[in-house]
């Protein structure tokens, strides 16, 4: 056989004898060894997604309580801190709407030019400038007074 | 304890409850051979041990579609000598190492290796082999230490027997001549 006579050509003394050893029991050892690893790789490989919610859930579920927690603070801080004077009542945003519009009307000036006796004797004292705005009230009020109409518009 | 047989083996590895337990038996039943083919190649004995432990994952991994077109020893064997290759051919690239480089940083890690038991004639015969181009080297290893037979090899490395039978008698001509002429 040719490879036979090769290994034979080889120079005496070197016999096939495996020149290298191991750390005593390594053999003994490895299959446990390696089952370890195996677990640690099979505990590793669960899918991406899951180990990501996993890690992930505890932190969102901080957060929420965070944010929760805030929210509830605010709204319970705000409703201690705010009186229910300082809300403004749907007759006090209508008086001033009136009040800005009407700031210079007709009405407005004719109730300057009386100063204090602007209010009708028929209108209760509180009844507030959204009361008054019927131009048919100024006009009977101006007939009454006997007041000029043309000499007010000429005059403002 | 009784061996079973590489077909009882893989029997008991397809039934799942008995997987783990396969798969133990299938290691300590090759384990050594399997490590001393890597041994011979990479030196080192902690490379060897982690290569080993990457054969036998990869085999874990792939023993589901092991169909027994070859036998269980050669896809086993297979692993390890492409474990190997990539190892050294790794460590080349990491380090920018050419080659003569790197033969003699292996025959430096045989001269101060705690695990090298043998004489300064199996020194001088491992340095020889640390010369030869690595694919020589290997099937060298594998005839002349292993004894393995050509047709198992060329399942292993995928070639042919008579290409592997001219490859063993170049190595073994470059060793003769390396070594008388030392």
């Amino acid at each position: 056989m040719e490879e036979k006579d090769n290994i034979k050509n080889l120079p005496g003394g070197m016999d096939r004898k495996n020149p290298f050893s191991v750390p005593e029991g390594y053999f003994d050892s490895f299959p446990a060894k390696l089952a370890e690893r195996l677990q640690k790789e099979h505990s590793a490989s669960v899918p991406l997604k899951s180990r990501l919610w996993e890690t992930i859930r505890p932190q969102l579920a901080l957060a929420a309580a965070i944010t929760a927690f805030a929210v509830i603070g605010y709204l319970g801080f705000r409703s201690f801190m705010i009186t229910d004077d300082q809300w403004l009542s749907d007759e006090m945003i209508t008086g001033y709407i009136e009040y800005y519009h009407y700031e210079f009307s007709e009405p407005y000036l004719l109730g300057l030019l009386e100063e204090d006796d602007f209010y009708f004797e028929d209108y209760p004292a509180d009844a507030g400038w959204a009361e008054i705005d019927d131009p048919d009230l100024y006009i009977d009020y101006l007939y009454q007074e006997e007041v000029d109409l043309y000499l007010i518009m000429t005059e403002f | 304890m009784q061996e079973h047989s590489d077909s009882e083996l893989l029997s008991l590895f397809r039934d799942a409850g008995r997987k783990s337990y396969a798969f133990n038996m299938i290691v300590r039943k090759y384990q050594e051979r399997l490590y001393w083919h890597i041994r011979k190649m990479v030196i080192v004995h902690d490379d060897a041990d982690d290569l080993l432990q990457n054969c036998f994952m990869k085999a874990w991994k792939g023993l589901d579609n092991f169909r027994g077109e070859s036998q269980l020893y050669t896809w086993l064997y297979r692993i390890a000598t492409n474990e190997a290759l990539s190892f050294l051919k790794e460590k080349k690239r990491k380090y920018f190492l050419p080659v003569v480089d790197a033969e003699a940083e292996l025959s430096s890690n045989l001269e101060g290796d705690e695990y090298f038991d043998g004489d300064e004639l199996q020194l001088k015969l491992q340095k020889a082999i640390l010369c030869l181009p690595e694919k020589q080297r290997l099937v060298f290893n594998m005839r002349y230490f292993d004894e393995m037979k050509y047709e198992d090899m060329a399942q292993i490395l995928d070639t042919s027997v008579g290409a592997l039978k001219a490859s063993y008698h170049h190595a073994a001509k470059k060793i003769e001549h390396m070594i008388k002429g030392d």
